[in-house]
């Protein structure tokens, strides 16, 4: 695991062993995160999910397009804030549905990690209680990161 | 792998196994914490299916100008290790946009029954390439 969260929030790690039931109510917040992102995390991102598009490698890529440099992959971003999600349900598994738009760019400075801002409320119960639509917003340097960022839980075990 | 020429392209991949390595690496490399499956290993799984679909011919996508606007997917059941999914990619659209092209496409990853085990839903912002 890669140590890039910070300001954990010591709200107790959930058991993922266990079957666990979570409730949830619209309005709910999820705990406030930052994450950062570094240019050794795109390169290791590129590696393990295969996507070697050069503008989250090369400055002169990503210049090309207009960029002001390297920019993180949007699927990383997405799944470090899907992973805060999926942590707070009880784990990867509870993930079934996610829909992004990605908005703005993250660029990634060489020297040091791009800081984004993480905020997750739930704005949808299912009927039955057993699934939960949790809207997130993300923001890097104040600018948004997605124009909409849902990310569908389920609740029960 | 096999593609054909139609605008409505689609790409089917070949078989891949969901093995440990597979999933600690990109665990790794989104923060999933160890004994998890991470919910977006799919986008490893698929990588080689949407690469053929960027690079068709008949697309005409210059990948150094082409950006991501837009994913979803849907969890049709977790992915687990030893899972043997075959992905399928279809082009669903291709129009103007922006100054580009907006091309979207789905991806489906099915068991080894035939099941479907997840959907996505991606959406590329691309520069016009000279034909």
């Amino acid at each position: 695991m890669t140590g890039r969260e910070e300001d954990t929030q010591d709200t107790g790690a959930p058991d993922m062993t266990a079957t666990t039931t979570r409730t949830a109510a619209p309005g709910e917040v999820l705990p406030s995160r930052t994450l950062s992102i570094s240019r050794h995390d795109l390169r290791r991102y590129a590696e393990a999910s295969g996507d070697h598009n050069p503008i989250h490698l090369d400055d002169e890529a990503a210049q090309a397009l207009g960029l002001p440099g390297v920019v993180a992959h949007g699927m990383l971003t997405s799944a470090l804030a899907i992973g805060l999600v999926a942590e707070w349900a009880g784990g990867a598994d509870r993930v079934t549905a996610t829909s992004f738009r990605f908005a703005g760019p993250v660029v990634v400075p060489a020297d040091e990690p791009a800081r984004l801002e993480v905020a997750g409320t739930v704005k949808k119960v299912s009927e039955d209680g057993s699934t939960a639509d949790v809207a997130l917003a993300v923001t890097c340097g104040g600018a948004k990161v997605f124009g909409k960022a849902i990310v569908t839980v389920s609740l029960a075990g | 792998m096999s593609t054909d020429n139609a605008d409505d392209l689609v790409v089917v991949g070949d078989p891949v196994t969901v093995t440990d390595a597979v999933v600690t690496r990109f665990a790794g490399a989104v923060g999933t914490p160890t004994g998890q499956v991470p919910a977006t290993l799919a986008a490893a799984l698929t990588a080689p299916v949407q690469r053929a679909v960027m690079e068709h011919p008949a697309l005409r996508i210059d990948l150094a100008r082409t950006l991501h606007t837009a994913q979803s997917s849907e969890h049709h059941r977790p992915i687990r290790v030893g899972d043997v999914l075959t992905a399928t990619a279809t082009v669903t659209g291709v129009r103007s946009a922006r100054g580009g092209r907006l091309i979207g496409f789905d991806t489906v990853l099915r068991d080894a029954d035939g099941e479907p085990v997840q959907t996505l839903t991606s959406a590329l912002l691309t520069a016009e390439v000279e034909a």
